[in-house]
């Protein structure tokens, strides 16, 4: 069996804990990020007849308040980076957060998550950043936590992308 | 996604002016010479050199060992070919890798079962120690009024510590290398688990400002331990029930060294593959240790003695309750058996206990039956009402004791009735009947097989009287001598008729009856018939006859009695007994 470690970065309050949770069902509580700043969820996908267990650290939302603990992204082989598409500024920290995981981790394979698509009317992000993003070489999927839009399409990317890696 | 950079740097060739390199020519020449004869020679042989199988075979051995000792990049290499020979070898002579590799095998499964069976045994062991116990049966109560099984109740007790899971975890990824796990129920996620170990690691590390090298070393869980053991690669994580010993420490880093050691490639760059430290698995089980309490130690003589005391007086104890018991259930069994006495309940008070119930007054007594049992009667009293049981034997009790038959009688009671058989006189007879409805129980008396003494010898001296008779010669009246004699005999028969006649209540009448012949004129007959009777009467002594009285009549049915009458058989007198009164129930009696 082989396990891969997948991070989810975002500010906060973006729905990462709701877009894995629409991934698995995981048998810690959220408590745990404000106590440990983690919550961590196992997925077990097949890519190519081949079963992969992935470890999803759900890291704590970064804020002005708090910081991720760069220490729980070491040894991830991709990260989802989510922004909400209602808040123009997540786009600010996951660009940090991106430069803050390519320092730790290297050229791992990520994705970035448009998040809140149910929401598209109420958008801040202008429509053509994702062309924006994919301009720079950058996987993006709109998505929606909430209807499961591009959850499993997001996840799936991402592996594949970590596996032939 | 990678972004791979791309570089290269080339540097164009310098070209030397003519003359410049001339004068470099002629300088090599003079300063190196020598060596550049060496070399051209060399290069000669190395032209002319041809590699061939046997060089190859020379060498070979020599630059695999030289290469193996600089990196593992010649193992990786053939890693893929070994393989693939390996697997063409097992499926064209699976034999020979059976042959091969069963030295190794054979002790592996060995000692797989060795464990398996020890530690069957012990927990096997464990059960029949504690089963016997004083201890066995207060975690047997336990066990029930908890509902956990026996086994897991003397685990829980005897248990001093026991490694149930192991978990060997990348120190950098916090990715699940390799988990192990004693026969107990795991926890589910382990790699989740192991995930959150290490981020647990990490937040304590950052939130309490330790240095890479500090770690979270161990934490308690209820009745369970977690020691994290922090090795430069790998993290070692293990679940202890139990107080574990300090030298368990030991044992998990020497295990965390040898895997570190023996796995150097493999913790460096973590694919995320399991498979690549299934080797690892052997020596983490070296770490599911366990340890439970060893059989109390000896007692001393003093507690010896005093369980020994105690063992006996349970016994005596035990013994003096049983045959107690024994006592009163044998009291009870032949009270039951015993007929005219009921118990009804048994009370205690004041340490004496009161038998309640009802007896028959003609039954034993229950004080005899408590002595033959064996029973102290100063600690019992009898609390039974009177009552009469109306079974045969009772009723032919009370019919003994009412009537007192005499020994010619015997008794019996068939279903409510009194069968009465033998000989008895008349008065105890009468008695009998007239005590037909006054023994309860008795609704009827049965004397058809009773005879009564009294009436029979009454009949017998009747026949003997009637049978009697005086003959007189023709005309005469006077008693002849014989008749004399024969009227003095009878007179003692006239007595006892007359005592019997009294004892049955009789009032008897005997009638002389003179008779005479067809002969001779009628007024002279009667003369003579009346004074025949009365010479027999005068004949006879009997003064003082209470209940008999005796009457010479003339009788004169007698001729016609015959065809052809003996006219001297007819000179005679007869004798008739007649009752005056019938006798009640006198069965043989004649009117």
């Amino acid at each position: 069996m082989i396990q891969k470690k997948i991070c989810m970065l975002g500010a906060f309050a973006v729905g990462k804990t709701s877009f894995v949770k629409q991934y698995v069902t995981g048998i810690f509580s959220e408590k745990y990020h404000t106590t440990v700043g983690v919550k961590i969820d196992k997925k077990m996908v097949e890519i190519d007849g081949q079963p992969i267990t992935l470890i999803l650290w759900d890291l704590h939302g970064e804020d002005e308040f708090q910081k991720i603990r760069a220490s729980y992204l070491r040894g991830s082989s991709g990260y989802l980076l989510v922004v909400d598409g209602t808040r123009q500024k997540t786009i600010a920290v996951v660009e940090d957060l991106h430069r803050m995981a390519q320092e730790i981790l290297g050229e791992v394979p990520f994705v970035l998550v448009i998040n809140k698509a149910d929401l598209s009317e109420q958008w801040e992000i202008q429509k053509d950043a994702a062309e924006r993003f994919r301009a720079r070489g950058w996987m993006v999927i709109e998505g929606s936590a909430k209807t499961g839009e591009g959850v499993e399409q997001a996840f799936s990317q991402l592996t594949k992308s970590m596996v032939d890696d | 996604m990678a972004f791979p950079t791309h570089g290269t740097s080339t540097s164009p060739p310098r070209k030397s002016p003519d003359s410049g390199a001339r004068d470099l020519k002629k300088l090599r020449s003079i300063l190196l010479a020598p060596e550049q004869s060496q070399i051209e020679t060399i290069q000669e042989k190395i032209e002319s050199l041809t590699v061939d199988e046997q060089t190859v075979g020379r060498v070979l051995p020599h630059a695999i060992l030289l290469r193996s000792k600089q990196d593992k990049q010649l193992a990786r290499s053939l890693s893929p070919l070994i393989e693939d020979g390996f697997i063409h070898s097992i499926e064209k002579s699976p034999q020979k890798v059976v042959d091969a590799i069963s030295p190794i095998m054979a002790p592996a499964i060995r000692k797989s079962i060795l464990r398996a069976l020890r530690g069957m045994v012990q927990s096997l062991n464990q059960t029949l120690e504690h089963s016997i116990s004083w201890k066995g049966l207060q975690w047997r109560i336990e066990s029930l009024r908890t509902g956990k099984s026996f086994a897991e109740i003397v685990l829980l007790h005897t248990l001093r510590f026991r490694v149930e899971q192991v978990f060997l975890v990348h120190r950098e990824t916090g990715l699940l290398l390799q988990h192990v796990a004693a026969e107990v129920e795991t926890i589910q996620d382990e790699e989740v688990v192991s995930g959150m170990l290490t981020a647990i690691q990490d937040f304590v590390r950052d939130s309490f400002g330790g240095t890479q090298s500090d770690s979270l070393e161990s934490f308690r869980v209820g009745e369970l331990t977690v020691w994290v053991e922090q090795g430069s690669k790998a993290i070692l994580a293990g679940v202890v029930r139990g107080t574990p010993p300090l030298e368990l420490h030991e044992v998990f880093l020497q295990v965390l060294e040898t895997i570190q050691i023996e796995f150097p490639d493999e913790l460096n760059i973590v694919s995320g593959d399991q498979r690549q430290f299934e080797g690892t698995r052997s020596y983490l089980e070296d770490c599911l240790q366990a340890q439970f309490e060893g059989p109390s130690s000896k007692s001393s003589p003093f507690l010896l003695c005093i369980f020994i005391l105690l063992i006996v007086g349970l016994l005596t104890w035990g013994i003096w309750i049983y045959l107690d018991h024994q006592q009163w259930r044998t009291f009870f069994l032949q009270a039951e058996k015993e007929p005219g006495i009921i118990v009804t309940s048994i009370d205690e008070s004041n340490g004496t206990l009161i038998v309640n119930g009802l007896r028959d007054p003609l039954s034993v007594e229950p004080t005899d039956l408590a002595i033959q049992a064996g029973l102290d009667i100063e600690s019992i009293q009898f609390h039974l009402e009177p009552y009469y049981s109306v079974s045969s034997h009772f009723l032919e009790l009370r019919v003994r004791s009412r009537l007192q038959p005499p020994e010619s009688v015997s008794l019996s009671v068939e279903n409510t009735i009194l069968v009465v058989t033998g000989e008895a006189s008349h008065q105890w007879v009468s008695q009998l009947r007239s005590l037909e409805h006054i023994v309860p129980g008795v609704t009827n008396i049965d004397t058809e097989h009773l005879n009564d003494t009294d009436v029979a010898q009454f009949d017998s001296l009747r026949n003997t009287i009637e049978g009697k008779h005086f003959v007189f010669k023709k005309g005469r009246t006077r008693l002849s001598e014989a008749n004399k004699g024969k009227a003095l005999a009878m007179t003692k028969d006239m007595q006892a008729l007359d005592i019997f006649a009294e004892r049955l209540g009789q009032k008897v009448r005997v009638e002389l009856r003179g008779q005479t012949s067809q002969e001779g004129s009628q007024l002279r007959n009667k003369q003579l018939r009346i004074a025949r009777a009365k010479a027999v009467l005068d004949g006879l002594s009997v003064e003082g006859l209470k209940s008999t009285r005796i009457e010479p009549v003339e009788f004169r049915g007698g001729a016609s009695d015959h065809v052809n009458p003996d006219p001297a058989a007819l000179r005679q007198v007869s004798i008739k007994v007649i009752l005056e009164t019938r006798i009640k129930g006198g069965k043989g009696l004649r009117e």
